[in-house]
């Protein structure tokens, strides 16, 4: 951090404990915020342009590699997206099975963002290593937890990590009743800890901050959007998900390789646990709405470190609705359904743990993707991060260094961000004027 | 005997304790098991090395030394030392599993690091000469031991 006279600039040539490499850069001049830059330096991949020319069929399986904490909501918006355009109606049996992959992702990657990685910030430690010396058995049974999820996703996914065993149309095969059947008691101890884990999260000492945010989610007739759904913002917003490109702009910054979204005519908005919970709350479990309650989180919930409370509960939902579905689970006749390939454009999203990501593919009659359209949620979340950032920066740069940097850290992991995933584009070498 | 390659084979030399994994897991050794781990998330290593004996981890390492150097600690005595990191593309890595498995009580009852100094980590290059013959070393070394173990496993193919 360079001191002059009115100036103050920080810093942070690395971020920890964010998936994906990133930094952050932000300059105040007189008080006054004069540039907060979320700069991702992680090189671009170039997914959409791999998937040209390719067989539709290998669309989950290669957007699956965009992340290894979050491949299934990768799947699932695919999947959705083709099976939109070739209008294939997924058997209630098949979605169920689907709803309980999903559910596994949210509950290791959930885990691991709230034990793992969010948690010791507001305990003023510096890594879960130290925290655990005072938590040892939440942390333990945290493992444990996400240990459950991980079991449930390599049983249904074929593995824990890019699981390979969903196709356009439902599943390449299915698990036996009596093989989901003996995950109930991992999965029950699991909400055991989750209880106990919201509960001790929602007693950590919050920052004092509620932005007015715009919440962009998936929306379900009758559940807690994960699987598919209708988009909604907070602002009034109601369209099918085909629509969802009128809704936000997006455009490049030379800062950063991933590109930022904002809604049309509005600016910057928030997708993820904050916005589900906010937009969706009567549609969680009667448990993560029991325990929501009693810890005094109800929307409107505004103050965006108040998220790690949010994830717990759904963990809670998470695991609550999984032990519904594997005890009325019934093995579908086919593991998936056959469909007429079909030439056109489909539209597609799901609720990924870190928000709504959005596929579009434009298919050839010869069933080869002409053209690929992916957008993750940390890219779409990266404008309010930086948002967020500006709104705190007077009193940030008041800290001494360290405490400045953990606390912009801290900001940062509010929206577990997964950069690796939100990287798009190459970085131009465009200078900035205020450089 | 569990062996644990860390790494990522899209980043040059960082690759090599996939690569060592492959072979070992290739050739198919007995009461061997073989993981590779492309994420260095510290609960994925504990809940890998849950309930073994002796684990061998091979990572690369980032050290102001010759690349090929390959240096050998043993993780339940000495921690790595700060200036000789193992190269992570994530926040957190070996280190942080090793600590956080000893507070939690969840160690083997061996836990040995091959670390192999690496050169060239850019996206898309292949081992370095000097870092692909030290892999080769690290296999045979690693046979050698397996001869002498008599601990019996089973045998997982690699992720």
């Amino acid at each position: 951090m360079a001191s002059h006279e009115h100036q103050r600039t920080i810093r942070i040539s690395a971020l920890a404990r964010v998936e994906g490499e990133g930094a952050l850069f932000i300059r105040v001049r007189d008080g006054q915020p004069m540039d907060v830059r979320l700069q991702i330096y992680e090189p671009p991949r170039f997914f959409e342009a791999l998937l040209r020319g390719r067989p539709h069929t290998d669309a989950p399986d290669i957007t699956a590699r965009i992340c290894g904490i979050c491949p299934v909501a990768y799947q699932m918006s695919a999947c959705n997206a083709l099976e939109n355009l070739f209008g294939i109606t997924i058997p209630q049996e098949i979605r169920q099975l689907r709803l309980l992959l999903y559910y596994a992702e949210w509950i290791q990657s959930h885990t691991l963002h709230v034990v793992m990685l969010h948690a010791p910030d507001f305990l003023g430690v510096d890594n879960v290593v130290q925290m655990a010396q005072t938590n040892r058995d939440l942390v333990q049974r945290a493992l444990q937890l996400k240990k459950a999820g991980n079991q449930l996703l390599a049983l249904i996914g074929g593995r824990e990590i890019h699981p390979v065993n969903v196709r356009v149309g439902g599943f390449y095969s299915v698990p036996r009743p009596a093989e989901l059947r003996k995950l109930r008691d991992p999965l029950q101890r699991g909400l055991e800890t989750a209880l106990a884990l919201a509960r001790w999260v929602a007693r950590f000492p919050f920052p004092d901050f509620e932005p007015k945010y715009e919440f962009v989610a998936l929306r379900h007739p009758t559940e807690y959007a994960i699987l598919d759904g209708h988009v909604v913002s907070s602002y009034g917003v109601d369209l099918p998900v085909s629509r969802f490109e009128e809704l936000v702009v997006e455009h490049q910054v030379p800062h950063s390789t991933a590109l930022h979204y904002e809604i049309a005519g509005r600016g910057s908005y928030l997708t993820g646990p904050l916005a589900r919970f906010n937009l969706n709350f009567s549609q969680l479990s009667p448990l993560a709405q029991e325990v929501a309650r009693e810890t005094g989180h109800v929307p409107p919930l505004q103050n965006p470190f108040r998220s790690i409370v949010v994830r717990c509960l759904e963990i809670i939902h998470a695991l609550e609705q999984s032990l519904a579905l594997i005890e009325r689970y019934e093995p579908p006749a086919r593991p998936w359904v056959d469909y007429e390939v079909r030439s056109g454009i489909g539209f597609g999203a799901s609720e990924a743990p870190r928000g709504l990501l959005y596929h579009r593919y434009e298919v050839g009659a010869d069933g080869s993707i002409r053209d690929a359209r992916i957008v993750p949620p940390t890219a779409q979340n990266q404008k309010r991060i930086e948002d967020d950032l500006r709104l705190l920066a007077p009193s940030v740069i008041q800290l001494p260094k360290d405490r400045a940097t953990r606390f912009c850290e801290h900001v940062i992991r509010n929206y577990d961000p997964c950069i690796s995933c939100a990287t798009h584009f190459l970085r131009l070498d465009i200078v900035d004027g205020d450089q | 005997m569990l062996v644990i390659g860390l790494g990522n084979p899209l980043r040059g030399d960082d690759g090599v304790g996939i690569w060592i994994a492959e072979q070992i897991a290739a050739a198919d050794w007995p009461d061997v098991m073989v993981l590779a781990i492309e994420s260095g998330e510290p609960t994925q290593l504990i809940e890998a090395w849950a309930g073994a004996k002796r684990v061998y981890v091979v990572d690369a390492l980032v050290a102001p030394l010759p690349p090929g150097r390959v240096l050998r600690f043993d993780l339940l005595r000495n921690p790595v030392p700060a200036h000789l990191a193992t190269f992570s593309t994530h926040g957190l890595g070996l280190s942080e599993a090793v600590q956080l498995a000893r507070i939690l009580g969840a160690l083997p009852s061996k836990l040995t690091l091959y670390g192999i100094v690496g050169q060239q980590f850019a996206y898309g290059v292949s081992l370095t000469p000097e870092v692909a013959t030290a892999a080769q070393y690290v296999v045979a070394r690693l046979r050698r031991l397996l001869r002498h173990a008599a601990t019996p496993g089973q045998h997982r193919s690699p992720q």
